[in-house]
């Protein structure tokens, strides 16, 4: 790429492939990133999106008291399967199959329980934080196909930035804690490379892993060749469900219909799991002598576990043998590892935490990249005295991805909670509203000049999360200050996690304002001889 | 054990800081001697791969390195933080980190 025709070093020529892989597709890998994070915190944010689930406090007679409603709602199901509540979700989820029924998910049915009543609660229709989690890798609006192909796209782009991005990366050692605020250009470039650094297991571990996940519909030939084109049939090959035989020991009495042992079994599994929870337990045939129990714990030990290991009983409390320990080829142990680490189903709490904060920082590396495009073209553009059409193109993406997307996350929770519940088709409004209010993100900074628009929305995004609380305590959810007193983490942890957010958000836009007002005082002469918004730009890069 | 492999991770890192240019003056206040500095480097990597004990202590092999290696993230993004905004911060941090990350492990084991 070098005007004078001589070659190129390594370095430059990764760094130019890191800049463009990174800003063509920084947009969407921002949205996938950002959403993805939430998606880590999905059952959380889903309860704080049912306000009805908010009030449910579980107790010792909470699985009781949910097959207690099962066999009032439906006594001749196939089987009922109970989610429990967790720590990251209060209520419980009651579901069944009815004789006959559809398999997979057409033939279930479910309701959400009070865990400490047993009601059936009145939840208003919502996708809560599942659209989140679906749109970071199908996207919206488009066939699931399509939607994961660019997702697939968008993964591969990211993992030529990141090694390019460490290849370019001059000082990775000598910088390795360095942050110099009040820089300009090269306070970015710190950020940038800090975020980017500091977290690159979880950036790397989390975009491989993530191609991995979409592996077989990229590169889906090895599959066609072995199953001659059937690809249906080995993805039912590797979704088989272990069946415990149904031995029962010589000694033991004749099973009896109509026996549960439940409190019994739950104990004893909890001791097996190493006392990591329930988390939810499925009974076959209930109600009849060859009844049986399985159970999930909440968390796993090991990451190559897939799906997590399951104990079984039979109703009336004698365990069943759990399935062997199979000799699965290392490969497949290599991919079940690595595609847990990135749905991170077996983290515990403090792990779920490491991996929110690392999503977010994540986030931040690729909003860091996109903007640091704009600030080190602002020299270059000083120069010639006015912007660029594509400069203006990115600052414009930028604030609408960036800003837009925030706000838009925002406003689906305001959404949620001001849409009457009994609306028709209410779960579709939700989604319709955040990219109403999207697009509309995307539209502003265009009337605006860049530093404004970007004042704006992130204002905009830090009133909408700040006040969620508030929003909620008089939606019919539970009052801050009575999620804390009474222990319902997972609502007060969103509702101080999006205060938390709002407060950084606010402290972004203060930096702007008092970059904004400096400039002013400064240089009044030439802001007023600049076009607005390349002055505009152009203090940005002077002042954070 | 999440919090000792935190603070261990974060004494680690700031061992490694002290021992580079552009970091010692803010945690040691002087320039060590060259010897100095590759203790403090070598005691520091030492820290890090202690900080592995508690994780694999608390949640096995597998699901502890991943932990670890994310609590290397959470602790160094903090430390370097600190030594942008809060040097003198830092340094206490830093020296306080060993005795409780091994406190906390003491603890919990």
């Amino acid at each position: 790429m070098r005007p004078d025709g001589k070659a190129e070093g390594l370095r430059q020529s990764m760094s130019w492939l890191h800049t463009y892989t990174g800003l063509l597709l920084g947009w969407a890998l921002f949205a996938m990133f950002l959403t993805g994070t939430l998606s880590y915190v999905r059952d959380e944010i889903t309860a704080w999106m049912k306000p009805p689930v908010q009030h449910s406090f579980a107790d010792a007679q909470t699985a009781e008291r949910a097959v207690a409603a099962l066999r009032k709602l439906a006594p001749d199901a196939e089987q009922w399967t109970v989610d429990l509540p967790t720590v990251r979700q209060p209520a419980v989820q009651a579901s069944w199959r009815a004789k006959g029924a559809a398999q997979g998910r057409r033939g279930r049915e479910s309701v959400m329980l009070d865990a400490g009543t047993g009601e059936v609660l009145k939840v208003p229709e919502t996708r809560g934080a599942d659209f989140f989690y679906r749109f970071h890798f199908e996207f919206y609006g488009m066939s699931v196909y399509t939607g994961r192909i660019i997702a697939g796209i968008a993964a591969f782009f990211m993992l030529v930035a990141i090694i390019s991005g460490v290849i370019t990366h001059k000082k990775i050692f000598t910088e390795f804690f360095t942050f110099r605020p009040r820089k300009g250009q090269r306070s970015w470039l710190d950020a940038h490379n800090a975020l980017a650094v500091l977290g690159l297991p979880f950036h790397f571990v989390l975009t491989f892993t993530g191609l991995l996940l979409l592996m077989f519909m990229l590169l889906p030939w090895g599959l066609d060749a072995a199953y001659d084109g059937q690809r249906m049939q080995f993805y039912q090959e590797r979704r088989v469900q272990f069946e415990p035989a149904l031995e029962r020991p010589a000694d033991a009495a004749p099973p009896v219909a109509g026996v549960l042992a439940l409190d019994h079994i739950l104990r004893d599994a909890d001791q097996q799991f190493g006392g990591r929870g329930i988390d939810s337990f499925v009974i076959k045939h209930p109600g009849q002598a060859d009844s049986t129990v399985a159970l999930r714990p909440v968390a796993s030990d090991r990451i190559t576990d897939y799906p997590v290991r399951q104990l079984f009983y039979t109703a009336d409390g004698l365990p069943l043998p759990a399935p062997p320990d199979t000799a699965t080829a290392w490969s497949t142990d290599v991919y079940r590892a690595m595609v847990n680490v990135h749905i991170g189903r077996f983290a515990g709490p403090a792990l779920r935490w490491v991996f929110f904060l690392s999503g977010i920082a994540g986030t931040l590396m690729v909003a860091t990249g996109l903007v640091l495009w704009v600030v080190k073209r602002l020299p270059e553009r000083r120069k010639a005295g006015a912007t660029p059409f594509s400069h203006r193109v990115v600052e414009v993406l930028n604030v609408g991805a960036i800003g837009g997307l925030t706000v838009a996350i925002g406003s689906y929770f305001w959404i949620n909670h001001l849409l009457p519940a009994t609306l028709k088709d209410r779960a579709l409004w939700e989604i319709r509203g955040f990219f109403c209010v999207w697009l509309l993100c995307a539209l502003h900074p265009l009337l605006r000049t860049h530093r404004r628009a970007w004042i704006e929305q992130l204002s905009l995004a830090a009133v909408l999360l700040f006040l969620l609380p508030a929003l909620n305590a008089v939606a019919g959810g539970l009052p801050l200050w009575r999620s804390l007193t009474q222990g319902q983490w997972s609502i007060a942890g969103f509702e101080l996690s999006a205060m938390a957010v709002a407060v950084l958000l606010a402290f972004a836009v203060r930096k702007l304002r008092a970059g904004a007002g400096a400039q002013r005082q400064a240089t009044p002469k030439t802001a007023a001889a600049m076009p607005n918004h390349g002055v505009e730009s152009r203090e940005m890069g002077v002042q954070q | 054990m999440a919090w000792a492999c935190l603070l261990l991770a974060f004494a680690g890192f700031g061992a490694i800081a002290a021992s580079m240019d552009r970091h010692y003056e803010d945690l040691l206040r002087r320039e060590p001697a060259v010897r100095t500095r590759r203790v403090l480097r070598a005691a520091g990597y030492a820290v890090l791969a202690l900080a592995l004990g508690p994780a694999i202590g608390a949640w096995g092999p597998s699901v502890g390195t991943v932990l670890w290696l994310g609590a290397l993230t959470m602790a160094a993004l903090p430390l370097a933080l600190l030594l942008t905004y809060r040097p003198a911060l830092a340094r206490h941090a830093v020296c306080a980190a060993l005795p409780l990350g091994l406190l906390a492990w003491g603890m919990a084991a």
